[in-house]
Order: C-alpha cells, then sequence, then structure tokens
C-alpha cells in the first residue's frame, strides 16, 4: 500500500472518528433526559431485580419498588413507560435482560389489543434511549423501526436532539419522580367509573401485542425466567376487552399465572374516584394498594425475596429506599405548600406516614367543603380528632414510620 | 432517498469505494447500476419510465445517424429525420404531459365544461421526470441539428439520462458536456475529493443551514398571515425567495460535489442570482441549465429576436409561459412565468428610455449605489413573482397582496415559528451565505485557496464545517419537547 492511500486512510478515520465523538458527546448533553432519570438506578450491579415489571403507564404508576423492598424483601425495577406498546415492551425486555436476570417477569396486557410496534417516537426515545448501544440494541431498532432515518435517531439520537443546539447549556434535570423506575401522579379521578368489566367476550384474532406477549413468554422460558401476566384496573377502554381476553384465554392455555383485576376475582377493592387520578392510572394510594398486593402475591407463590439477608444488596437497596423516601417527602411538602390538602394527605397515606389529624368544631369557615374533606379522610381511613385548641380549620402532625417528624401544619381551606 | 439523509451519504460512501476500486472500464456499468437503484429507491415501478424514455431517445439517436448515413436524397433524409425528431418529441413530451400534466388538463375541461372525467387508476408523479426527460429531448435535439453523433453505446447513453447526482433535480445537463465524460475513465484524485466534498458541504449548508430554515417561518406565515399580521407578507415573500435558492441552489451544489467527487464536472446552476442588476441578467445566473435548455431549444426555433421586435416578445412571452408549466401544473405557476415573460418585454420596451433617463439624471453607469438601486430592484421585482410560486394559487396570492397593504403592522407576541436563538443563527448564516457569493461574484476563488493550504488546515477546516452544519442544520427529525410531555397512556 502506498503511502498516499496510508495517508488518506488516516486523515479520513480520523475525521470520521471526531465527527462520531463529537456526535456522541453532544448527544449526551443534548437528549432528553426522561431516559436517564427513568433507569437511573437500572444498571447499578447491586439492584439485582428479582421482578422486573414491565408494560405501559398504568405499570408506571402503580408499582412501587421501595415499598416491595421494605415490605416483602423484594428487589425490583418497574420498567412500565408512557405509551409503550407490546413489541416495544418485548425489546425493552430483551435490552434489560442484558443488564440483569430476574426471577420473575410481570408484564401488564393494557396494551395487548394493540398492532404496530410503538406508539409515538417520544415515548420510544423513553423507553430506549438509556440503554447502551449493543447488538441488541440495534437488533431491537430495526425490528421496531421501518425507515432509516427514525433508525439514525435511535442508534445515534444526537440526529433528534441537535435541533436541541441552543439548549446546550440550559439543560435542565428532568422533574419527574423516580421511586425505582415507577413514578407518582398525584389527584383523583372525579369522573370515577367502573373498574369491574363484566364480558367474558374472548376476541379471535392474533394482534402484534399478543405475538409480542407469547414472544415474551418463549425468551422467559429459555431463561428459566417466570413469567407472569397482569391486567391492572381501568374505566372504559371496552373494545379492548376481547382482546385483552383472549390473550388471557391463550396465555391461560399456556400455563401462564394471570392476574385479572378487572374481572372483579382478586380480593383487592380500588375505588375508581379516590385510588386514581384519572380513568385508566392510579394515582400513589392506588398504586401503593396494587404493590402491596402484588408484592403479598409473588412472595407467596415465586422464589423472591432472596436478598434479605444479603449484606451488600440489603444494604443498597436500604440506602435507595431512603433516597426514595426522601423523594417521597419532597412531593408531600410540595402539596402542602400548593394547599392541595386533599393530595397531601393522600400522599401521607401512600408514603405510609403516622398523621394526627385534628379538626376543630367549626371545620372550615369558608371555601372549602369541611363535608368533602371529611369524606374523604374517612374513604382513606384516616383517623381525626375534634381539637379542643382550634379554633377554625384542621391541623396535622405528620411522623414517618420511624417516628421522625416530617412537619406540622395547620390549614383553613381555600 | 433525499441528498440531506444518512441514507444517501451511506449510499455515496460505498459508490465512491467501490467506484474507485473495480476495474476502470467498469466505472459506468457501477454508475448505472448505483443510477437505477437509486431512482428504484424512490418507486420501483417508475424506473421502467426512465428506461422507456431512455430507450425511446436511444433509439431515434440511432435512428438519426442511419438517417446521415443512409439517405441520399437530401429532402428525403431531412424529411425522416423530421420524423423521427417529432415522433420522438412527442412520445417524451406525451409521457411528460401524462404523468405531469393530465389531472391538471382534465381539471380545466371539467371547469370549463362541467363534466366530471372518472378515471380508473390515480397517477403518481415520477420523481425528477421533467429533468430527465428534458435532458434527453436535448439529447435527441443535439443529433437533430448535428451538433453531435448519436450514442451508439446503450450502457453510456443510459447513464447519461440516469446518473443518480443529477437525475431528480438537475442541472439538466447537455449531452456534449456529460456523454464525453462518463466515457472517460477516472482516477482518484485528493483534489477532485475535496472539491467534490466542500462543494457538498456548501450545498449542505445552503439546504440545512438556510433554507429549511427559513421555510419553518415562510409556511408559518403562508398558512396563517391573518393572525401575523400584514407586515409579514413582504418578509417572508423575501423569505422564500432566499429559501427557493438556498433549497434549489443547495440541491445543485450536492449534486455538482457528488459528481465532482467521481471525478465528473456537471455544469454550474446559479450564478449568485440576487446580485443581478435586471431581470435579464436574472435569467442568466438562476437555474442555467434550464433557462438555457429553453433558449436553446424553444426561444431561438421560434425565432429568438431574428424575427423582428414583436415577434421576439411573443417568443419571450411564451419561453416563460412554458418555463411557468414546466415548474407545476397549475396555473399559479403559469402566472409565475408570464409575470417574468412581461418583466422581460417590459424591459425591452423601456430599455431605451430607462437608459435616456440615466443620462439624463448624470447617474454613473458603473456606480455603486445604481448598481445597488438596480439589484434591490430586481430583487422585489422578482420576489414579487415567487409570491405566485409559492401561494397555493393565484387567488391566495392576490388575497395576500391585499391584505399585505391593508393591514400594515407586525401582531405582537405571535409565534412566527422560529425563536431568537434560531432567528440569530439563520441571519448570521445568511450573512456568511452573501460573503461567500460576493467572493464568487469577484471571481475570488476560495476553492482554490483551500486546495492551497496545508492539510492540517483542510482537515481542520472540513471538521469544524462538518461539525457546524451537523449541530445547526436542520436535518433528521425535529425535536418537539411537547411531545415529550408527560402524556398518560
Amino acid at each position: 500500500m502506498n503511502t498516499n492511500v496510508i495517508k488518506r486512510f488516516f486523515w479520513i478515520t480520523l475525521y470520521l472518528a471526531i465527527i462520531v465523538a463529537f456526535m456522541n458527546v453532544l448527544s449526551n448533553q443534548l437528549e432528553e433526559k426522561g431516559s436517564e432519570i427513568k433507569y437511573e438506578h437500572f444498571f447499578d450491579e447491586e439492584l439485582c431485580p428479582e421482578v422486573f415489571f414491565m408494560g405501559t403507564s398504568h405499570v408506571l404508576n402503580a408499582v412501587f419498588p421501595d415499598m416491595l423492598w421494605t415490605d416483602y424483601g423484594i428487589t425490583s425495577y418497574n420498567l412500565g413507560n408512557s405509551g409503550e406498546l407490546c413489541p416495544t415492551t418485548r425489546e425493552v425486555l430483551l435490552n434489560a435482560l442484558e443488564y440483569h436476570q430476574p426471577e420473575v417477569v410481570v408484564v401488564d396486557l393494557f396494551a395487548v389489543s394493540l398492532e404496530d410496534t410503538y406508539y409515538n417516537k417520544s415515548f420510544s426515545h423513553t423507553s430506549l434511549d438509556a440503554f447502551p448501544l449493543t447488538w441488541t440494541k440495534i437488533r431491537s431498532i430495526m425490528k421496531l423501526f421501518d425507515d432509516w432515518e427514525t433508525r439514525a435517531e435511535f442508534i445515534n439520537n444526537f440526529c433528534l436532539y441537535h435541533t436541541r443546539w441552543n439548549e446546550l447549556f440550559s439543560i435542565e434535570k428532568n422533574e419527574n419522580s423516580n421511586i425505582g423506575g415507577g413514578e407518582f401522579h398525584t389527584g383523583f379521578n372525579m369522573e370515577g367509573g367502573d373498574l369491574i368489566s363484566s364480558s367474558k367476550e374472548a376476541g379471535s384474532e392474533v394482534t402484534d401485542g399478543i405475538l409480542a406477549i407469547l414472544d415474551m413468554k418463549s425468551i422467559c422460558d429459555e431463561r428459566g425466567i417466570e413469567f407472569v401476566c397482569i391486567n391492572l384496573p381501568y374505566s372504559g377502554f371496552y373494545e379492548r376487552e376481547a382482546p385483552t381476553n383472549y390473550a388471557l384465554q391463550l396465555l391461560e392455555e399456556q400455563g401462564v399465572d394471570c392476574i385479572d383485576f378487572r374481572s372483579g376475582n382478586t380480593p383487592l377493592l380500588l375505588d375508581s374516584k379516590l385510588d386514581f387520578f384519572d380513568t385508566q392510572h392510579c394515582n400513589p394510594l392506588g398504586g401503593t394498594k396494587i404493590t402491596s398486593y402484588l408484592g403479598g402475591y409473588l412472595k407467596e407463590h415465586y422464589n423472591v425475596g432472596n436478598y434479605v439477608n444479603d449484606e451488600r444488596i440489603s444494604g443498597y437497596w436500604d440506602q435507595y429506599v431512603n433516597q426514595c423516601a426522601l423523594i417521597r417527602e419532597d412531593l408531600f411538602k410540595e402539596q402542602i405548600a400548593l394547599e392541595n390538602w386533599n393530595t397531601a394527605l393522600m400522599l401521607a397515606k401512600a408514603n405510609q406516614y403516622l398523621c394526627e389529624i385534628s379538626i376543630s368544631p367549626n371545620g372550615f369557615e369558608a371555601g372549602e367543603d369541611t363535608e368533602v374533606f371529611l369524606a374523604i379522610l374517612d374513604d382513606m381511613d384516616m383517623v381525626y380528632e375534634p381539637s379542643s385548641t382550634l379554633t377554625e380549620g384542621v391541623r396535622l402532625v405528620v411522623r414517618d414510620k420511624s417516628g421522625k417528624l416530617i412537619g406540622e401544619y395547620e390549614f383553613y381551606g381555600k | 432517498m433525499l441528498f440531506n439523509s444518512v441514507e444517501f451519504i451511506l449510499f455515496l460512501s460505498v459508490v465512491v469505494v467501490l467506484y474507485y476500486t473495480i476495474p476502470k472500464r467498469l466505472q459506468y456499468i457501477l454508475l448505472l447500476v448505483v443510477s437505477y437503484l437509486f431512482y428504484a429507491n424512490w418507486n420501483r415501478k417508475y424506473t421502467l419510465l426512465l428506461a422507456a424514455s431512455t430507450l425511446i431517445t436511444y433509439f431515434s439517436g440511432l435512428g438519426l445517424d442511419i438517417c446521415n448515413e443512409k439517405i441520399e436524397s437530401a429532402l428525403k433524409r431531412v424529411r425522416m429525420k423530421k420524423i423521427i425528431l417529432v415522433a420522438c418529441c412527442g412520445l417524451n413530451l406525451g409521457l411528460l404531459c401524462f404523468f405531469k400534466y393530465l389531472y391538471f388538463i382534465l381539471h380545466n375541461i371539467t371547469k370549463l365544461t362541467h363534466y366530471t372525467f372518472d378515471l380508473p387508476f390515480d397517477i403518481l408523479l415520477p420523481v425528477g421526470i421533467s429533468f430527465y426527460i428534458f435532458q434527453a429531448l436535448g439529447y435527441i435535439i443535439d443529433v437533430y441539428r448535428g451538433d453531435i453523433k448519436a450514442e451508439k453505446n446503450l450502457a453510456y447513453y443510459s447513464l447519461f439520462v440516469s446518473f443518480f447526482p443529477q437525475l431528480v433535480a438537475g442541472p439538466i445537463e447537455r449531452s456534449g458536456n456529460l456523454l464525453k465524460q462518463l466515457r472517460e475513465k477516472h482516477y482518484y484524485s485528493d483534489e477532485n475529493f475535496l472539491s467534490g466534498f466542500w462543494i457538498m458541504l456548501l450545498g449542505y449548508f445552503e439546504k440545512c443551514m438556510i433554507a429549511d430554515r427559513i421555510a419553518i417561518y415562510v409556511d408559518a406565515v403562508f398558512a396563517d398571515y391573518v393572525q401575523m399580521g400584514g407586515m409579514h407578507v413582504p418578509l417572508a415573500i423575501a423569505g422564500f425567495a432566499i429559501q427557493i435558492y438556498c433549497d434549489f441552489s443547495g440541491y445543485s451544489h450536492i449534486a455538482i460535489g457528488t459528481a465532482k467527487i467521481l471525478g465528473i464536472d456537471l455544469m454550474d446552476n446559479f450564478r449568485q442570482p440576487y446580485f443581478s442588476a435586471n431581470i435579464k441578467d436574472f435569467w442568466r445566473r438562476w437555474h442555467i441549465s434550464l433557462s438555457t435548455w429553453f433558449r436553446d431549444y424553444l426561444y431561438i426555433p421560434l425565432g429568438g429576436n431574428r424575427k423582428g421586435k414583436w415577434r421576439k416578445y411573443i417568443n419571450l412571452m411564451i419561453t416563460f409561459l412554458v418555463s411557468g408549466l414546466w415548474h407545476g401544473a397549475a396555473w399559479h405557476y403559469v402566472i409565475w412565468g408570464g409575470i417574468h415573460g412581461l418583466y422581460q418585454v417590459i424591459g425591452e420596451w423601456t430599455q431605451p428610455i430607462r437608459k435616456r433617463l440615466i443620462k439624463f439624471l448624470h447617474i454613473k453607469e458603473e456606480g455603486f449605489l445604481r448598481h445597488l438601486c438596480s439589484c434591490s430592484i430586481t430583487f422585489v421585482l422578482v420576489s414579487f413573482a415567487w409570491l405566485f410560486f409559492r401561494a397555493e394559487n393565484e387567488k391566495k396570492a392576490l388575497e395576500m397582496i391585499k391584505y399585505s397593504f391593508g393591514h400594515w403592522y407586525f401582531i405582537p407576541d405571535i409565534d412566527i415559528g422560529l425563536g431568537r436563538a434560531n432567528l440569530a443563527l439563520l441571519l448570521f448564516a445568511i450573512l456568511i451565505l452573501f460573503v461567500l457569493s460576493l467572493l464568487r461574484e469577484k471571481k475570488i476563488n476560495l476553492l482554490e485557496f483551500l486546495l492551497k493550504q496545508k492539510s492540517y488546515i483542510k482537515f481542520l477546516f472540513t471538521l469544524f464545517v462538518t461539525m457546524g452544519e451537523l449541530l445547526f442544520g436542520v436535518w433528521g427529525s425535529w425535536y418537539d419537547a411537547s411531545s415529550f410531555i408527560y402524556f398518560q397512556f
């Protein structure tokens, strides 16, 4: 090979290497941080999740790994993502399995009736961006997206995020909470709705979603991982019932453990107004109930809770739970500061705080409806007492489970 | 695949490596294959159309040559050649009419006669059809005129028609220039590679930094000027003038740069058109390959300026009306062409008066102020015509003008599509382009200057320009924060 050819090869290689490095460095700076936040602790070696929770935002808001550790000694990660269709969930599973080998994979079936591989690209970025670029990820990208422009965007998201160049020095972190991958969304669903489905009708069409779920089962079987399906409660979406019932039928025929919250056959009863912040998604109170139920179920039926006596891993988890406790506390205090009393109390209940609630004989003088407030306290099984010292409003003293004082508050309605 | 896509970069990289590593005698075969693959990437079925046009003109060329060689009687020879030419042009223009103008023709017949046509099929406009058919027609007319001999090698000829850098958006090459280059063997040279790459970078700069960015503003105004205030209308029209120039020039530069990397020189298609002192000059600088095509194959055959003043004006109008129609199958394109035709006619007609006026006012012919005024007036005239090109239809164009005059203000706090940072970047990029254009206008060859520099300077220049365009260019998906907002599903 003559010198000229070598020189040319050198310059071209150097040029390409610098360009690729440039794109990678800037991509890290410019990319939307949702995925990074979501998977913040996922790649920690000590995480050792025994359970992966997977699916759409229904899962995202309904399962809290910190609570599973504290109450059941189960290590887990909430891999649920907004708008994640089953084929994407399958690819998330394949990528996640490169880093951890869980005992159980729990997948929600809300999206099982849908065709298509992804709902929209921005949600897919949240699902996939945080995974390092490996052959598995490249294969996932090739499978999920048809066109090369989208594939390029996922292989190197500089293609998308470079248009944020004017935010290069002002990137702020995403404000979403991250509780072991799960998220809190506060509020109450004033619409209500029926969480139990009476429809037994099963479809007969094998959708992309069903195929992906069956694929996931095969993947788990190959690796000796238990596979569990859940149908988390929600109102409406009646058109999904038949395909979901069909999926449940197919899975049960294959011996898959399915927990259908919509069938009314589980002992867990949620309130569609109190436990949800909209017609589909649990608020922290509803999520706590779901988490508690799933924790008990998994502990009883599967080989989980094995790291309680492992000093290194339990030490990691104890520290992690403390971090989550701080996040929960911040969220609670935020609601207090905004004077969203109902929501604050709901968070207090979800965070398992000890609350001393005293109400003045007059209740709220003006504005806030005292009766509504008391009804919510009753619904949440929160104990309150009449106060002899308070002339108006409500007094709240909040402590965490260890007895540490979170705060003392008085409020007088809006 | 679009020039400003990752696919094209990968495609070109592979083509270039193969091109310079395979035996030189096979280079044209490789180019022919990849050109058809390039076209097939748009639509596989329409490669047959490309092939059909190629074969028609190829065999017609051979037929013309046979007429020259075999027919002794001059009268018979001329008649036969005319038949072949007319048949060939008829078939090609027939294909063009069918695929590009059929809906337009039927729509207008319906408007006039109220008779509705119900076609049992849909017609998709094949990409680049106007370009490659005109290129093929140029070839056959050149053969007819005896300017060149017919190409005997079908592969060379097919490559001439389908050469991928200029297949979908020009420049419309002349057979005399391109065919001989395609027959040559091409050896790698650093000079060609670097020049070609830098010309491509210029093209990407024009397209991705300026055209696609200013398009955001222009589209926003044209979509909803009533919400923005009338003063945005002339700004958007001027913006469109810059957009269309940078878009088209950008594409041409990418095509020219690509061909240069392969050792082939395509003709320049734009020569700083907005530095024109008058409309005539504008058409010597704008889309040069098309305007010279119309000059040589329509205007001159019609008689040009050899048949008297009024016939010249008619010929100009016909040429520009047809040129308008070439750009699109809609009346507003024809009107755009007609406006330019009128400009030329009025320009010609008033030239003696203008000369006398300039003399009377003692204005220096070569003065800077005079030149600036002429360029500004030409820009305004050209921009006004662009309004008809860009608007949905002629009615919308007139509505915009009317609205603009009646609402001569900006509505405050309106989203014009571009934030401050992007606007500042856009203006900076336009300034850079202006400087580069000025250097070219003064015949300062920046390319030559760069080629003479040391390797590390050339390397750093290429690197920084690439990095700048990758970071600041409008390419790939546009990040939309709202689509990432937590949406419950």
